[in-house]
């Protein structure tokens, strides 16, 4: 035997240790933003240790002003590279629009906002070059932007070397060029101000303008994006001239801050911006990237390179250490972006300790209520081949057979024979758990949507699709992804089971693999129209009923093979207390019978090696790592049964029909006029049995409604 | 060291030895419907080996020898303990393996004429397969000094490395181990002058020349457990997989803790492992592709149970093979024989005694 001491620690490590949290962070888009900004963080904090006096104001508004021009530079370069391109030439266009903005204000001696305004006008021309080349004549970008980085340079030397006498021989006196270069407000200089509204500027773009969208789309695929209609050779024309422009806009904070043409301006800065932007987050593959991924970016190499050259490291250094951060930066880009969902898939599924009570004896040999016996053998087949996958079934008042499909429908068959068979209404989800209200519509909770209710006319409404957000849940769980089972109290409220927030519906096997309370019990209030979660952390809560009291509901949990008993009403509102335990199966749905108790179906049975698993959760995680889901181990679902208890927790009666032979699964049973109509959700057909001894008037509606 | 930190490395990705890839069934190996086709000749329970003497089908049940007559089987002698190997000759000897423990020689009658207890000096334990070789000699095979051979599984699941393979010389009373420390030996045959044993955990068959030589791994990486063969008309031999692999079954080898724990507190039938039948009680753990989906259990779900028998060549290649898949009933085939131009299989999953017409290439017609 395993030490029982061994068990407790697995049992207690499982407790308190929340595995699920680091699938559910990974799982986050931000996640790819918050590695970069942790990078940023240790590099603020590694630059204030080893640089001394790095963090003086001086020094940090003299950051500030460079990461303000690089960082316009930076955005243009994003834009670009999300759009699935690449600009090198951005290092010869800030050189170029550096001398542009000299020329205007020292020698043409245009007022300011001519000179900003042409200084823009000179960017995003060149930027048009790359623009046209790349998104009209469909050149290789790389190639292009390569050519047009010697190019403009070129043009940079020939002029600058005429005109750099000129340029320095005139001061312009303009408090506003001064002010873009050199002032500041509000404590911050003003190129930061204006890198901040760029910033947000872009961050609107991207996330919520048209143009951004359409960015994002070509660079995450570009024949998607032309094939819905999108003008791609166009806005990728456009992100060239806006990185034109936008590097236009750093060289002319540069010129009024230096107001230098020297040789070497720009020289080398593509690696610089390239490294700044690959650093963030921004992939080189398009498609994915943000304004805030490139402010950090800007941000790390910036301090990365200011603390270099404080400790007076030679050039050489600063630029090796720049190039082999982009190599690596590159290399962990392609590698996540490859492999995310892989490791993501490995991480995701976290089994928890999970241990059963005894099961009871089922074995013929065993005797009493459970002893197994072959009543279910003959019962009538409804639908045989013509239905798929009815997990629930119902009848209306006048005795027509409803069922859900996996084809998304609510399939009708029509009394008093049951042979035509009509598709009731068409919903589109998979309809599981199915109840009447008192006038007569039919609230269907479906799989992946919600609750759903069908009119007698047919008409198909949606209930609601979402509940309040819990705070402590990391993923979001206001979206209703598994509606399974409901019931409707006297007031119109209708209480239903959702049995995972974690996993779609045919994921069912792999929240069975965690075991964990992913589940919970909502309620949907028709008087103000609100949806509130009532009971949470519940092993895929299945089938619920109205109590007798009409206050409660029973309710399964399928996986904790157990029934549960939850006031809404009365002195003991809010109370849960366990009604049935240490069942010998996986409890389903749950339904009234004639005789004031309950009917209950257990999907399958417990199967000894699985529940040795379940207390054995790494070597479930395991399973799930290395095992196809083919191939796992199962909870055993091929042999159900259907059995009667009471709210007092005796079970009364078993049906079983062994080896499943003709009814191979059992997820739901409902009593009418004294048969019981059973349904299972990988069926392909409904069960009709003739109930000895039952009340032959019982209809649940009449009993629900009538009485109420 | 470096192998330790290879084996942690092969854990964590599960490469290597942690691999648990299963060949899968393809080429001369896809599956068919054969056995589920095949003509029950017999149901009877018990039912584990077969033999030919060339005039009569020999069939061994529980305790019981019996001669098959037409369609009925003869009992012939009733004896203390389990029959668990039955070989002929066709010079009027029987052999029989009783309880594992001890090799008899009988005549035609059924009378005992000889007896041994022992392989080459170590004491039999679990006899399983028995074969003539010469007029002089028995091949037999030991498929475990820990587990009879009713719990093989309990081998198979404590990665049982105590399978022998010997010879008994009836004549001169002297036995030779050929091989030893397999991991269960089950299915021996006397092929030319090669003595060919089953390994079945290791997946493979062995053999060993007449002089001595021993030829590893002729028969490798089968999909399933190889046990008793049968010489087969016209060159080569029919080769049983008494179970098959599941890519489970070889994670949960794998799992030390689980399988520790699982042998110490569930009940043997309703272990992760192979199986002679299935589906016989909620019970048994179910995988994925087992559930039973429009009322269909799909054929090529993973095995618990599987019945396979294999015609292999000489050289050791796969040549045909006979199936029941999952869906079927004829599983667990432990003996083959080929008898009067026919083929008899022994399901002992299904307690039936099977025949398959052979066409004249003596190949399934």
């Amino acid at each position: 035997m395993v030490h029982p001491m061994s068990e407790t620690l697995t049992r207690l490590r499982y407790l308190y240790w929340p595995d699920h949290w680091l699938g559910e962070i990974l799982s986050k888009r931000w996640t790819e933003t918050a590695i970069p900004v942790i990078l940023l963080v240790a590099v603020v904090i590694a630059s204030g240790e080893l640089v001394p006096g790095f963090y003086t104001p001086i020094v940090l508004a003299d950051t500030l002003r460079q990461a303000g021009e690089v960082g316009f530079i930076v955005f243009g370069l994003a834009l670009v590279m999300i759009v699935g391109g690449i600009d090198l030439s951005v290092g010869s266009i800030f050189a170029l629009t550096n001398f542009c903005a000299l020329v205007m204000m020292h020698i043409l001696k245009w007022p300011v906002p001519v000179a900003v305004l042409g200084t823009l006008v000179c960017g995003g021309v060149l930027g048009a070059v790359n623009g046209v080349l790349i998104g009209y004549l469909r050149l290789r970008a790389f190639l292009t932007t390569l050519i047009t980085l010697i190019i403009f340079r070129s043009v940079y030397e020939i002029l600058s070397l005429r005109y750099s006498t000129e340029i320095a021989g005139y001061v312009p006196e303009s408090a506003v060029w001064d002010f873009l270069g050199n002032g500041t407000w509000l404590g911050l200089p003003t190129v930061a101000w204006a890198f901040l509204a760029a910033a947000i500027g872009g961050h609107v773009l991207l996330t919520r303008l048209r143009l951004g969208w359409h960015i994002v789309a070509i660079g995450g695929s570009r024949r998607s994006a032309y094939n819905s209609g999108i003008a791609v050779n166009r806005t990728v024309a456009l992100c060239y001239v806006a990185s034109g422009m936008l590097t236009g806009a750093g060289g002319c904070f540069f010129a009024s801050r230096l107001a230098t043409a020297g040789a070497d301006i720009g020289v080398g800065m593509e690696v610089l911006v390239l490294t700044a932007a690959v650093l963030g987050g921004i992939s080189l593959g398009g498609g994915r990237g943000s304004v805030t991924k490139a402010v950090v970016g800007t941000f790390i190499v910036l301090l990365i390179i200011n603390g270099l050259t404080s400790l007076s490291a030679p050039g050489g250094i600063t630029r090796m250490v720049l190039a082999g951060i982009l190599i690596t930066a590159a290399i962990i880009d392609v590698r996540w972006l490859k492999n995310r969902h892989r490791i993501l898939s490995k991480v995701y599924v976290s089994p928890t300790y999970h241990r059963l009570g005894v099961s009871p004896d089922c074995s013929a040999e065993g005797g009493g209520v459970w002893a197994v016996n072959n009543k279910l053998r003959d019962v009538e087949l409804i639908g045989l081949g013509r239905i798929e996958g009815p997990e629930d079934v119902i009848l209306d008042r006048d005795n027509h057979l409803y069922a859900g499909s996996r084809h998304g429908d609510i399939i009708r068959f029509l009394a008093p024979d049951y042979q035509q068979m009509e598709v009731f209404a068409h919903i589109g989800g998979t309809p599981l758990g199915m109840a009447f209200d008192r006038s007569f519509n039919l609230n269907v909770c479906v799989g992946g949507m919600g609750l759903y209710r069908v009119t007698p006319e047919r008409e198909v409404q949606r209930v609601t699709d979402e509940t309040n957000r819990s705070w402590a849940s990391i993923n979001d769980d206001s979206r209703l992804r598994l509606a399974d089972d409901l019931d409707i109290a006297d007031d119109g409220r209708i209480f239903f089971s959702e049995a995972t927030v974690r996993y779609e519906m045919h994921e069912w096997p792999v929240d069975g693999l965690e075991a964990r309370g992913n589940g919970r019990i909502v309620c949907f209030d028709p008087r103000n129209g609100t949806t509130r979660t009532v009971l949470r952390g519940l092993r895929f809560p299945n089938g619920i009923c109205i109590a007798s009291d009409r206050q409660s509901i029973l309710f399964a949990e399928t996986w904790g093979c157990c029934i549960k008993r939850y006031w809404f009403d009365g002195p003991r509102a809010g109370h849960v207390e366990m009604v049935l335990e240490n069942l010998p199966g996986y409890p389903d749905n749950i339904n009234l019978a004639s005789d004031g108790n309950y009917w209950l179906a257990l999907v399958g049975m417990r199967a000894p090696a699985y529940d040795l698993a379940m207390r054995m959760p790494a070597f479930r995680k395991r399973m799930a790592q290395r095992v196809a889901l083919d191939e796992w181990l199962f909870p055993n679902i091929n042999t159900g049964c259907v059995l009667k208890f009471n709210e007092r927790g005796e079970v009364l009666e078993t049906l079983w029909d062994l080896g499943g032979e003709n009814h191979p699964m059992i997820t739901s049973m409902r009593e009418h006029k004294g048969y019981l109509y059973l349904g299972g959700i990988s069926n392909n057909r409904i069960g009709r049995y003739r109930l000895t001894g039952a009340d032959p008037g019982f209809s649940q509606y009449e009993q629900r409604w009538r009485t109420a | 060291m470096q192998s330790s930190i290879q084996h942690w490395w092969d854990r964590l990705l599960g490469r290597g030895t942690a691999a648990i890839t299963v060949p899968i069934m393809d080429g001369a190996m896809k599956p068919n419907r054969a056995l589920d086709e095949a003509s029950v000749v017999l149901n009877l329970a018990g039912i584990d080996d077969a033999a030919s003497d060339g005039q009569h089908l020999w069939i061994s049940a529980g305790a019981v020898l019996y001669q098959m007559d037409g369609q009925q089987a003869r009992e012939v002698r009733r004896f203390d303990t389990a029959i668990t190997a039955l070989a002929a000759d066709g010079h009027g000897h029987l052999a029989v393996a009783l309880g594992g423990r001890e090799l008899h020689l009988l005549d035609a009658t059924g009378a005992s004429v000889a007896h041994t207890r022992a392989l080459g000096g170590r004491a039999l334990h679990s006899a399983n397969a028995l074969a003539f070789e010469g007029s002089d000699s028995l091949l037999v095979s030991d498929g475990s000094e820990q587990f009879g051979p009713d719990q093989w599984c309990h081998d198979l699941m404590q990665h049982g490395k105590t399978g022998k393979v010997g010879r008994w010389n009836w004549k001169t009373g002297q036995t030779t181990l050929l091989a030893q420390g397999l991991s269960y030996a089950f299915g021996v045959l006397a092929d030319g002058s090669l003595a060919r044993w089953s390994e079945s955990w290791r997946h493979t068959l062995g053999a060993v020349r007449g002089n001595g030589a021993k030829l590893t791994a002729t028969v490798a990486e089968l999909p399933g457990y190889p046990s008793r063969m049968a010489a087969a008309q016209g060159g080569g031999f029919w080769l049983t997989c008494f179970v098959c692999r599941t890519q489970l079954v070889e994670f949960v080898l794998r799992e030390d803790a689980y399988r520790k724990r699982m042998m110490l507190e569930v009940h043997p039938s309703q272990w992760v492992a192979p199986a002679l039948s299935s589906g016989n009680s909620f019970l048994e753990p179910l995988q994925g592709a087992g559930v039973k989906t429009m009322g269909v259990l799909k054929p090529w779900a993973p095995p618990r149970s599987y019945g396979l028998v294999l015609r292999v060549a000489e050289d050791g290649r796969v040549l045909s093979s006979l199936h029941s898949q999952v869906d079927g009933r004829h599983h667990g085939i432990t003996a083959v024989v080929q008898h009067a131009g026919d083929l008899y299989l022994v399901s002992k999953g299904s307690a039936r005694l099977l025949r398959v017409q052979l066409n004249s290439a003596g190949d399934v017609a």
